[in-house]
């Protein structure tokens, strides 16, 4: 039988039982009071709980027939188009060296939205996800995926690996917005009406 | 405390670590209404004069012709009749008769199912909607134009397309 987390101890000798008892016979009676003081520094890096949310969704907003509209995948400070690109947050993101990459999988990625009467609205995705230093709300730097369909990943390298982003010293706690966009692209003479599909975010170290 | 209890107690109270999570968030898009109704011909009874007392009839396909473009479901409408205005303030009643057909150039439009006024939607398919061709044609009963004064009559009535708006 195999463990994955096996543990083991060691019995100590009788002669070293004997000896340890030894020597604290010997120093049991001190020659005098004293008081020593050792000053000792610990580091301890404790993650808080990875949390993840959904803050806005992907919104194309109106179309006409025949025109595609596009939304682009960027963060809020240059979004020209009314900030409708879909937009997750997740916090606390790991600071353990084990942890060297963050993955955003799209989960669930429909390549067209549902509107009446079961008519398809063809869709086209991109996705851009920036690291920020939130407590100065500052950009560390960003990841962009230029076309994104169902079961692809945005990967995001952290925690001193090649190309890690807002990895600074000492550790400071990032957080991860992943922004989606695309093109939608209704045909002449597509049905009128409201088109929906449900994006899901599938977020895991590696 | 005994090692063994405070290890449950550490455990009791320290967060269980979230590294994997699943979130959703919709995707939406409105496609707007874009529906017309365009007038391609008139009901004409022709230049031949009618008889008093006579009936005078226009086959829905050699009446009126509208053309229709829509994206959803519509239902396009015409009155039952019209009046129509003639010499000294006298009027003739039209009975209308509809049909629709997917060709502008059809010899046998198909009849709507009810009068005119109990509309006809066009039907879609999948994605897309399309253009459709609406005839009107027009009955003068016998007892209409019976008592008429003579002299030219003349008079209008609309097509309806009724559809939500997105």
């Amino acid at each position: 039988m195999l463990s994955l987390h096996g543990s083991s101890s060691v019995r100590p000798s009788q002669s070293l039982a004997w000896a340890v008892l030894v020597s604290l016979a010997c120093v049991a009676a001190p020659l005098r009071a004293q008081t020593l003081t050792a000053t000792v520094t610990t580091g301890l890096v404790v993650d808080l709980a990875l949390s993840g949310a959904a803050e806005q969704n992907l919104d194309f907003t109106r179309m006409q027939p025949g025109t595609a509209k596009v939304v682009a995948a960027q963060d809020v400070q240059s979004c020209t188009d009314g900030c409708t690109a879909g937009r997750w947050h997740f916090q606390n993101i790991s600071r353990k060296g084990s942890d060297r990459r963050a993955n955003m999988q799209f989960a669930a990625l429909p390549d067209s939205l549902v509107g009446p009467g079961g008519a398809r609205l063809g869709i086209a995705y991109n996705a851009r996800a920036c690291v920020y230093d939130q407590a100065n709300n500052l950009s560390l730097g960003c990841v962009t995926q230029a076309s994104s369909i169902q079961g692809s990943t945005v990967v995001v390298p952290i925690n001193k690996v090649a190309g890690a982003i807002g990895d600074l010293t000492p550790a400071i706690s990032r957080d991860i917005y992943l922004w989606l966009g695309g093109t939608a692209s209704p045909r002449p003479g597509q049905r009128a009406g409201d088109y929906t599909g449900t994006v899901t975010i599938f977020f895991f170290y590696n | 405390m005994r090692p063994f209890s405070l290890a449950l107690l550490m455990l009791a109270l320290w967060p269980l670590e979230v590294r994997a999570q699943n979130v959703s968030l919709y995707a939406r898009g409105l496609v707007t209404s874009t529906v017309s109704v365009a007038r391609l011909g008139d009901l004409s009874f022709g230049a031949t004069a009618i008889v008093p007392g006579t009936a005078a009839n226009i086959a829905p396909a050699n009446g009126a012709r509208v053309r229709v473009d829509f994206n959803e479901p519509t239902t396009v409408t015409a009155p039952n009749f019209v009046m129509i205005a003639g010499p000294a303030g006298a009027t003739l009643r039209v009975d209308l008769v509809c049909a629709q057909d997917v060709s502008a150039a059809s010899a046998a439009p198909i009849a709507f199912v009810a009068p005119c006024a109990g509309g006809f939607i066009p039907p879609m398919a999948g994605n897309v909607g399309g253009t459709h061709y609406i005839f009107v044609g027009g009955t003068i009963a016998p007892a209409s134009s019976l008592s008429a004064p003579a002299g030219a009559y003349a008079g209008g009535f609309s097509v309806t397309a009724t559809f939500v708006s997105y």
